[in-house]
């Protein structure tokens, strides 16, 4: 084990942090996150090699699409650190939020798809399948309560089962989809728009003249591209720079104080 | 194209590459934290603000990045089936 010591010039505040073997594994008390702390080990030397990007990338969209369910916001921290790991499923992220319905029932034919071909191999699997499905109902009922209601009782916890997925996930997802509209209007739309509106309004009373503006039209992405401009000789100047962006993710521009003489 | 089979995790996956990945989301995300509050130490640090105003930014931010980083580790425990945790396997 090593350890090193940390401090600033000043010495006003330290830090000391201890660099333990390969072997070390997060302190996990059973049924409970692990904690990040300063001390945590952030040496990924030595662990076991992770699986297939595919395979990582979907377990990726699922931690943010429970991330974003559940905070009802995308941070771009959030973005940068997940995208770091393997390439992310935006657009699918944003179909599901937009579509819950068509999402779950695109899930339904392929799983019943896969769940055919197998029950026709093997008989007894069906009868398992079924099984499985009815325990992760109870799971779903337990875990979300009301709130997931109107999906939980629309098959969303067979699709689950059938996909394979238990536990607390199982009831965040199912939460996430039944609240899929709030967040749509969070991320999308009116809520997300008014309270930002009522913000700005708040802090620039004084400043007429103040707007995002959208570069092409906007197609709904889950990040944005916010573009400010320099020196503008025209109005024109503060979209124009900005049309190079045309696939991707969503650009807009930034209008601070155009109505000036000078640039009428 | 919308597809819930998108967001949800591989059936595939054992147990131990489900705990390989969360091992790998732990420690990058530990770095990723410990990095954000060296910056704002820095910025604590050569801020010509005065002490009060400064260390009131400086613990708001870690307060904020550390909030961020267990609730998106968290997340990651759930979606690796909660490794080490008291998961309902079905």
């Amino acid at each position: 084990m090593l350890g090193w010591l940390v401090m600033n010039r000043a010495g006003v505040r330290c830090r000391y942090k201890l660099q333990h073997d390969q072997n070390f594994t997060p302190r996990v008390h059973p049924g409970a996150v692990p904690e990040l702390t300063p001390l945590s080990d952030t040496s990924t030397v030595g662990l076991q090699p992770l699986p297939s990007h595919a395979d990582l990338s979907k377990v990726l969209n699922t931690v943010l699409f429970l991330n974003i369910t559940t905070r009802k916001a995308y941070s771009s921290r959030t973005r940068a650190f997940l995208s770091a790991l393997a390439p992310l499923d935006e657009s699918a992220i944003a179909a599901t939020l937009k579509d819950p319905d068509h999402a779950l029932r695109e899930a339904e034919r392929k799983t019943t798809q896969a769940k055919q071909e197998a029950s026709e191999q093997s008989r007894t699997l069906r009868n398992v399948g079924i099984g499985l499905s009815a325990v992760a109902g109870g799971v779903l009922i337990g875990v979300t309560g009301g709130l997931a209601a109107p999906l939980v009782g629309a098959g969303v916890t067979s699709i689950l089962g059938w996909l394979g997925v238990g536990g607390t996930a199982a009831g965040l997802l199912a939460s996430g989809l039944a609240s899929s509209s709030v967040v749509c209007g969070a991320l999308f739309g009116a809520y997300g728009s008014k309270r930002s509106a009522e913000t700005v309004g708040r802090y620039l009373r004084e400043v007429n003249d103040l707007a995002i503006v959208p570069v092409h039209k906007p197609r709904n992405t889950l990040a944005v591209r916010l573009c400010v401009s320099g020196w503008l000789d025209s109005p024109e100047d503060v979209i124009a720079p900005w049309t190079v962006f045309g696939d991707g993710e969503d650009t807009f521009a930034l209008q601070w104080v155009c109505a000036t003489p000078s640039l009428k | 194209m919308s597809d819930f089979s998108k967001v949800t995790p591989p059936k595939e996956l054992s147990s131990t590459e489900q705990s390989a990945i969360f091992q790998h989301i732990f420690r990058r995300l530990a770095a990723s934290r410990n990095t954000a509050e060296l910056y704002a130490l820095a910025e604590y640090t050569l801020s010509n603000l005065t002490n009060e105003k400064k260390s009131l930014i400086h613990d708001a931010f870690v307060r904020d990045v550390n909030r961020w980083a267990q609730n998106l580790l968290q997340h990651a425990w759930l979606a690796c089936d909660e490794p080490g945790g008291g998961a309902l396997s079905l």
